[in-house]
């Protein structure tokens, strides 16, 4: 399925999108990423975790884009790559769990290496799972992570 | 009822004095009769004509007489079950089996464990496998840490094997404690009301090793291990293609329940507590506040009135009380108390859910608890879904819940069914229930067990309530004492958990 309207582009005038991640929730503001084409990746989310004495504690916090990483071209290489994997038929359009759930995580991608973009979006996830699209989430994860760790002089 | 035989004696006969001094005058049926009743009595006479009249009613102690005899033989011919069953809410499945000697309806759910990690080292990095914001938020704090460390804080979002056996023990005596045994069911046909069920739920969910789930599993149950205290954004059920009811093609085993493996505690962002504050040391609402209570009165306001959309009849909701904890010096809590209550009545919850309690100190936040206001244990949610029933929770905007509930006052998905097993009904309303935001089963919440004892003894007459006492028309004394039911505790078929 397409999307209707137009892509989103950012505001300030960079690089075009290439990829955004959303995760909605019932009680708490969207959990988002956005890629750009030159490599930017930005977060957004109000809850922030901390591992302190051994234990995961969360809290909130301003829901505003931060830096997550920059992706070098080989990092932008493999992401596209599992984007093509994962944007295409059947995976496209809205994905409804048969059942009920509570809480409920709506999770969308949207690709706009189309125009227009290309969007799925799998509702009360894990019940609408589609493997190809949710190697997405772990691929953005690790790549953010890497690039964390060379930007510190870890790798 | 005895106005069969009655009938046979016309109301307007005059001829009441036959005598036996003529026996040769041919006598009417009604004078043979009323001479007959001289002579045995009336009991006998009635006996004797509903025997030769077949079209006659049957009296109470006939009723009576045979429903001992059919409940004997209804006894004999259990059990009844064990029947896998699909409610006609068209989701969810359990094992319904009715010992009738022991009175004793056996609900069974049985599933295969799927353990699933929610993270996993990929390169050095953690990486989220879940889909879900929190986890997320703990991915990126994580990949913040050194690498060498990283390993050890993935490890709690994922299962090891020592976890399992305690975690699935967990699940299934949590699940039984709040949906066993809170009510008994009975039969309500004349003088069956003696025969009664005491649910006894039971839980069995085990990890096999060749598949996701046997065969006659009623669900996989997909659980995410997550760290301890962790509320995730979601828990569902997910019912694949059936039919509903019994047999092949019912869907009775062919569920997904997905759970985070904190879900089988309570959830630690319990939505029945809340706190509003006052200024400090003041009488006075802190203006910070405002939206608070809005969005509070939103999420709590009453789903009775709404009601039925056809008939345009009210269904009542739980309406629970809400309980206000006063902070300050007595003086200071009594006017604060006036505060609270004008602040929330004033947005529309009725002034009769409220009640104050001055607790003292020299704090400034007013606790608020609705219902028992004991938080909601997530796994026992979905095991209501895994019985058939739908959601109770209100989404009504600003009220700050979502999900697949719906707007207060609305029917529910298993409203109808309520009704059918002798309940007011069921309407969406956040409140301490378990199909709502708490861990109270009540007795809409037993109607799909209800439907599942009507297939399997086809008595159909089953409601949510405790078994009465029969007694013999004829005596006055019950005959027998109160039938054989056992009866484990007193139950006058409103109790809750």
């Amino acid at each position: 399925m397409r999307a209707n309207g137009p892509p989103k582009q950012p505001a300030d005038g960079g690089a075009a999108l290439v990829l955004e991640q959303q995760i909605v929730r019932g009680t708490a503001r969207p959990y988002e990423r956005r890629v750009f084409g030159d490599g930017r990746c930005e977060e957004r989310t109000d809850t922030v975790a901390e591992f302190v004495d051994g234990q995961f504690k969360f809290s909130t916090k301003d829901w505003v884009w931060e830096r997550a990483a920059v992706f070098g071209d080989e990092a932008m290489h493999e992401l596209r790559a599992a984007m093509k994997t994962a944007f295409r038929p059947p995976h496209l359009g809205v994905h409804r769990p048969k059942g009920t759930a509570i809480g409920g995580a709506d999770i969308t991608w949207i690709s706009y290496e189309a125009d227009p973009p290309l969007v799925i979006t799998m509702r009360a996830h894990p019940a609408t799972e589609i493997a190809e699209v949710d190697a997405l989430g772990p691929t953005l994860d690790r790549l953010v992570a890497v690039a964390g760790d060379q930007a510190r002089g870890w790798r | 009822m005895r106005r069969g035989p009655e009938r046979l004696l016309p109301s307007t006969t005059k001829t009441t004095s036959p005598t036996r001094s003529d026996p040769s005058r041919p006598q009417s049926f009604a004078s043979q009769t009323i001479e007959l009743q001289r002579l045995v009595g009336n009991r006998a006479v009635t006996g004797l004509l509903q025997r030769l009249w077949p079209f006659s009613t049957p009296t109470d102690q006939e009723l009576y007489d045979t429903a001992v005899e059919e409940k004997g033989k209804f006894r004999a011919g259990g059990p009844y079950g064990p029947t896998d069953y699909r409610p006609s809410t068209g989701f969810g499945g359990f094992e319904a089996k009715y010992d009738a000697i022991g009175s004793t309806l056996a609900i069974t759910l049985r599933g295969g464990v799927d353990f699933r990690d929610s993270m996993e080292l990929q390169d050095g990095a953690a990486v989220a496998k879940s889909g879900d914001a929190k986890v997320a938020a703990a991915v990126t704090a994580i990949n913040k840490m050194p690498l060498d460390k990283r390993a050890a804080a993935v490890a709690q979002f994922q299962w090891n094997s020592a976890e399992k056996e305690p975690w699935t023990e967990r699940y299934e005596s949590q699940i039984q404690s709040v949906w066993s045994s809170k009510f008994q069911l009975h039969v309500e046909r004349k003088y069956w009301e003696d025969v009664g069920a005491n649910v006894n739920v039971v839980v069995s969910v085990t990890e096999h090793i060749d598949s996701k789930k046997a065969g006659d599993d009623h669900m996989e149950l997909v659980a995410y291990k997550a760290s301890p205290g962790f509320v995730g954004e979601y828990g569902s059920v997910d019912p694949g293609i059936g039919l509903g009811g019994s047999g092949w093609g019912s869907g009775a085993t062919n569920n997904t329940m997905t759970i985070y493996s904190s879900d089988v505690e309570g959830r630690t962002d319990n939505s029945l507590n809340a706190s509003v504050k006052f200024q400090t040391g003041s009488e006075n609402i802190d203006p910070s506040a405002t939206g608070k209570l809005d969005m509070l009165a939103i999420r709590f306001k009453s789903g009775t009135g709404a009601g039925c959309q056809l008939c345009g009849a009210a269904i009542p909701g739980t309406d629970a009380p809400i309980e206000l904890a006063v902070p300050g010096a007595p003086e200071l809590a009594e006017k604060r108390a006036t505060k609270i209550k004008a602040a929330l009545t004033s947005r529309g919850l009725a002034a009769s859910r409220l009640t104050t309690v001055l607790v003292g100190g020299t704090g400034d936040d007013c606790a608020l608890k609705v219902g028992d206001g004991v938080a909601q244990i997530v796994a026992a949610h979905e095991a209501g879904h895994m019985f058939g029933l739908g959601d109770e929770y209100g989404t009504d905007k600003g009220g700050g819940t979502g999900g697949t509930g719906g707007d207060a006052g609305q029917k529910t998905e298993h409203h109808d069914l309520a009704q059918s097993a002798g309940v007011a009904g069921s309407v969406f309303e956040n409140n301490d229930n378990i199909m709502s935001s708490g861990n109270v089963v009540r007795p809409q919440h037993y109607s799909t067990f209800v439907e599942a004892i009507n297939v399997i003894t086809s008595l159909y007459d089953w409601k949510v309530g405790a078994p009465k006492l029969v007694t013999s028309p004829s005596a006055a004394t019950p005959a027998g004492g109160p039938g054989d039911f056992k009866a484990p505790a007193p139950d006058d078929g409103t109790r809750t958990a």
